[in-house]
């Protein structure tokens, strides 16, 4: 008798990978209790499929939702979730979508079921109360470049190759243009959404620097010489007050 | 331990409150005892989490679990059952379970709920995982008996006994989803009656209804199997069987589950009235296990 740690991955075997001939022995239940367990197997399979499909609607409507439900059978069985909420599953889809048979010349797939992946993430996020520029200015001074802030929920920081944020705007906005030309160029976008609302700008390279290394708990010192790095004639302190400005900042992080 | 009471002020049957639903229960605010939710929906969505605290202040929630797999031999997940505990503790539900399953395995989670052998190392790692389970909680947690297509060869128990020394080990209580009793009777063939009458009485909690589907069984022409959906509305081999229930469990909550193909909420509502019509003719029948043969016709 296999203990229940060897029974359970015979079975993990057969649900996963198809794989029924080591668990046959142990199983009973109608004439063929494998094809009894292929009912877990098919959920298994159907319901992550779904989950997928789901997250990625925008992926499938630009190569088609054969190719997303293709790639979506295989990611299944070869990155079985490692999580517990499945609205967590699928952040390594895109790196596998776009490597699949037939969607590698799509250069910007990646990019672009990225940016949808984060789209989805940050639409369900609750936004806060956010400090504005009077809070900036009851800061002492001495203590400004220490700084370091909370961000709002619902935030995110992507480099991305390609132009991608433009042809997302095509499909939230339901339009098929006669002709769209991508561009394969460095895009700094920062991502917001709350309940149910979102929204993703392109930045310059030196507010991308600053509010990407601010987000991360850098301190606004640090934030700084990022930006510089970037731009040297980036003003650093007109960056802050603008991301006061933004809503983006829900107060100051209390302990490093 | 502390516990919350298991709350007789809400008999009548519930709804499972799903994502679809959940601005509308806002918006309308229907006469529903209580709702269930699976932690699973909300814990990654901030904002549906926000809807839910705001539905628990006008109704009684009850937290049913699909992701603490008590059943795997290499445990608990930690992690998981700390971010279902803070929930637990926004929600205070009147009531908590899970399964008697696993789903995970080296760290992946199967997003389905597996059978386990009723084996004496089974009980013993699953009474030791609801020990776990109810101590992070520090409440009772109601384990569900499984939907089953599969035994296995080894099982030295039926699933009552199997169920029974559960609650004699852990002090758990049992949530009865008589659904998957019909099912179950039907796939593994035993008597459904029978099953419900060798449960501990005393220990059930709450009972389950929900739909599923009859699929012909490839490997025996004429047989079918029958699928847990909860895609379907219950049918009517459930509803007979929930009134027997009810006539030997007396007054628990009761739960209607759906899952798939969520239809509007009144029709939800609709089928949550006939249960109760079904329990209370349940309850004003008496049944003991001696006479459970002719209520089974």
């Amino acid at each position: 008798m296999p203990s229940l740690a060897e029974t359970q991955a015979r079975v993990r075997q057969a649900v996963v990978a198809s794989a029924f001939v080591p668990v046959a022995p142990l199983l009973t239940g109608g004439a063929q209790p494998t094809a009894r367990l292929a009912i877990h197997r098919r959920h298994y399979h159907a319901s992550l499929v779904d989950v997928l499909r789901g997250r990625f609607p925008a992926a499938a409507w630009l190569v088609g939702d054969g190719a997303v439900t293709t790639a979506a059978e295989a990611f299944v069985v070869t990155h079985p979730p490692r999580v517990f909420c499945m609205a967590e599953f699928g952040r390594g889809f895109p790196a596998f979508l776009a490597s699949r048979p037939g969607l590698t010349h799509i250069g910007y797939l990646e990019d672009f079921a990225v940016l949808e992946w984060h789209l989805g993430s940050v639409s369900v996020a609750v936004s806060s109360a956010a400090v504005d520029l009077s809070w900036l200015q009851s800061c002492d001074p001495d203590a400004l470049s220490g700084l370091r802030v909370v961000f709002q929920p619902g935030v995110a920081y992507l480099r991305l190759r390609w132009s991608v944020d433009e042809l997302m705007a095509l499909y939230l906005a339901d339009q098929v243009p006669g002709a769209f030309s991508l561009r394969e160029e460095e895009r700094c976008l920062e991502v917001r959404g709350a309940r149910g609302d979102i929204r993703f700008t392109p930045l310059t390279a030196p507010e991308f620097a600053f509010r990407q290394a601010l987000a991360s708990g850098l301190h606004v010192t640090a934030a700084s010489e990022l930006a510089l790095d970037r731009d040297p004639g980036a003003d650093p302190g007109a960056l802050l007050v603008q991301l006061i400005a933004s809503g983006l900042v829900a107060g100051p992080r209390l302990s490093s | 331990m502390s516990s919350s009471p298991l709350s007789p002020h809400v008999f009548g049957a519930g709804l499972g409150l799903r994502l679809p639903h959940l601005a509308e229960v806002m918006a309308t605010r229907p006469r529903v005892p209580f709702f269930e939710v699976h932690p699973e929906s909300f814990l990654a969505n901030p904002h549906a989490t926000e809807l839910l605290l705001e539905i628990a202040a006008h109704y009684p929630i009850s937290i049913h679990t699909v992701g603490v797999s008590v059943g795997s031999a290499e445990g608990v997940n930690r992690s998981h059952l700390a971010r279902v505990r803070q929930l637990v503790d926004l929600i205070d539900p009147i009531l908590l379970s899970g399964h008697v399953a696993w789903s995970t395995h080296a760290g992946e989670y199967l997003n389905d709920l597996l059978p386990l052998p009723y084996t004496a190392e089974s009980l013993a790692i699953l009474s030791t995982h609801v020990d776990q389970v109810q101590q992070a909680f520090g409440r009772p947690y109601l384990l569900e008996n499984p939907s089953s297509y599969v035994g296995y060869a080894d099982s030295t128990m039926t699933e009552p006994e199997f169920l029974s020394a559960l609650v004699a080990r852990t002090g758990c209580r049992l949530l009865c989803d008589v659904s998957n009793v019909v099912l179950s009777a039907h796939n593994m063939g035993f008597n459904a009656h029978a099953y419900l009458d060798e449960l501990p009485a005393g220990a059930i909690g709450e009972l389950h209804l929900g739909g599923f589907e009859i699929e012909d069984d490839e490997t025996t022409p004429g047989a079918t199997v029958i699928v847990d959906t909860h895609g379907t509305a219950v049918d009517e081999a459930s509803w007979a069987l929930y009134e027997y229930a009810v006539s030997r469990f007396g007054p628990v909550p009761t739960l209607i589950e759906r899952d798939n193909d969520i239809p509007d909420l009144s029709s939800l509502i609709a089928e949550a009235q006939r249960a109760t019509r079904h329990a209370d003719a349940g309850l004003q029948t008496t049944v003991t296990p001696r006479n459970r043969h002719a209520v089974a016709g």
